[in-house]
């Protein structure tokens, strides 16, 4: 998923966007499609709103297991998982609110960078691991994705 | 800037400082400029009337794209002279004097865009606006890197230029507000399944339904060369591809075959380098420019909430898009695995 920009920060340029259009003294092809992204975005602002918290919580054990995993068969950049593994793990020592939540999914997403580099070309487990991981994102960015459709042009 | 101002400052270049006309009329904006603003008008002459179009850089602080306004007149300049590519005749370019912002006017080109041509016609087959598509295309390709602008950069080889599509994917990567899995997945994969080499050629960059007009009389005609470079001429094709599956119609979609196979016959390129699979690796490879774009849109809107509405859209623009490289990726590893059709 993407958890960035913030939600609050889309908010308030979505606000604003809403309200130069009914302030609008004509009413142009570009008034038009600014509407029409405005309205997919409230959309897709809500599903993130609603499913983002508790899918990142999730995903970040996930990503955690994998880097744990990826250090054992002693793949890749070792030392790079090691930190990324270690700043999860402050972070989530001392996290609190939901900003934090976004850090920490931030973190976790760093180590299955990591990982990625790490098990492409391996075989066994931990490229299945690997896999799997990449596929449960898939699955809940799907979700936020939603009928999200690029157009307006 | 508003439209009274944009005419205004049209009249003073082109009628009071360059003496091309008399007045300038009919000024309206069109749809389509995402990236950059383009404006429609007509310039009156003694008992003529010249149908033109505006291209310039938005303002500062609407931009959602950094190309370069000079590089890409220099591109449609130097093939509106070469006279066989389908483009819009090139007139004149402004550093920034006569706008605020570089600009320069193209001829306005009597057609409609693929998106509008299939929204009218929605039951028509696809398959001749398929040929016209591979037709544009390979006139594009075909010309030699010898007669593009000396300021244009020439990859010194295939592999190199391959490596360095896939290097600025991790490095682009790496300037978002946050890790991106996604990304990484795709730079590792296109690493182990990179395609047949192909002759380095002009590419579009940016060749999409939007940026394809039907004329009246069939042929088609290519706008919005931001994106041209030198590279492989299986960018354009894969590109077109990967974003048709979003943006409908993809007309190479039920043609395929016969596109590859046209495409063969009219560049002289072999069934190993022009074939569906190699052409969806590009589409993959080649939507790293377009990621350049989508990458910095989240700190866009974090930064001001004076951004533009755009900026906003791109971040679910960015994640639908991740999601369609997943897609594409899994259907050539299936497609690998029944057929044991893997890459070089």
């Amino acid at each position: 998923m993407l958890t960035r920009p913030s939600l609050s920060s889309v908010l308030n340029v979505l606000s604003r966007a809403t309200m130069d259009q009914a302030q609008a003294q004509d009413f142009s092809e570009s008034s038009a499609r600014d509407l029409f992204i405005t309205s997919q975005m409230l959309a897709y602002v809500a599903r993130r709103a609603e499913f983002e918290p508790s899918l990142m919580v999730a995903e970040i054990d996930i990503y955690e297991d994998l880097g744990d995993q990826v250090l054992r068969e002693g793949l890749g950049d070792t030392d790079g998982i090691s930190r990324a593994l270690a700043d999860l793990r402050t972070h989530r020592a001392n996290e609190a609110g939901s900003s934090s939540s976004a850090t920490a999914y931030a973190l976790a997403s760093e180590v299955l960078c990591l990982a990625i580099d790490a098990a492409f070309s391996a075989t066994g487990s931990v490229h299945d691991a690997m896999v799997n991981a990449m596929r449960v994102r898939e699955i809940n960015q799907a979700a936020i994705v939603g009928d999200f459709v690029i157009g307006g042009r | 800037m508003e439209l009274e101002e944009i005419s205004n400052r049209l009249t003073a270049w082109l009628v009071d400082d360059r003496a091309l006309g008399d007045r300038v009329t009919n000024l309206r904006q069109l749809s389509g400029g995402f990236s950059q603003m383009m404006y429609a008008f007509d310039l009156h002459t003694t008992g003529a009337v010249q149908a033109l179009v505006l291209r310039a850089n938005r303002p500062e602080g609407q931009s959602i794209t950094a190309t370069d306004r000079f590089a890409e007149w220099e591109i449609v300049e130097s093939l509106s002279a070469h006279g066989e590519i389908p483009i819009p005749k090139a007139l004149l370019y402004d550093n920034g004097h006569a706008l605020g912002v570089p600009c320069f006017i193209v001829e306005h080109v009597d057609g409609v865009t693929i998106s509008q041509h299939f929204a009218a016609h929605p039951t028509q087959k696809t398959d001749r606006v398929a040929d016209t598509l591979v037709d544009s295309l390979a006139a594009i390709h075909a010309v030699p890197p010898a007669d593009l602008p000396v300021t244009l950069d020439r990859p010194t080889s295939w592999e190199g230029h391959i490596d360095s599509l896939i290097g600025k994917w991790r490095k682009l990567e790496r300037t978002g507000l946050e890790p991106d899995p996604f990304v990484r997945y795709l730079a590792n994969w296109l690493e182990a399944n990179k395609p047949a080499a192909a002759p380095m050629r002009l590419v579009h960059g940016e060749v999409n339904n939007d940026n394809l007009l039907i004329c009246p009389d069939g042929s088609m005609t290519v706008v919005d060369w931001e994106y041209a470079h030198i590279g492989d001429p299986r960018e354009d094709l894969g590109w077109y591809r990967t974003v048709s599956a979003s943006v409908p119609p993809d007309v190479m979609a039920d043609n395929i075959d016969r596109v590859c196979e046209r495409y063969r016959k009219i560049s002289g390129l072999d069934e190993d380098v022009i074939n569906p699979i190699s052409i969806a690796y590009f589409g993959l490879l080649a939507g790293v420019s377009v990621y350049d774009t989508l990458i910095g849109a989240p700190a866009t809107v974090e930064l001001s909430d004076q951004a533009p509405v755009l900026a906003a859209y791109m971040s679910a623009v960015l994640a639908s898009a991740q999601l369609g490289w997943l897609r594409v990726i899994d259907a050539l590893d299936s497609n690998a695995a029944t057929t044991g059709l893997a890459s070089s």
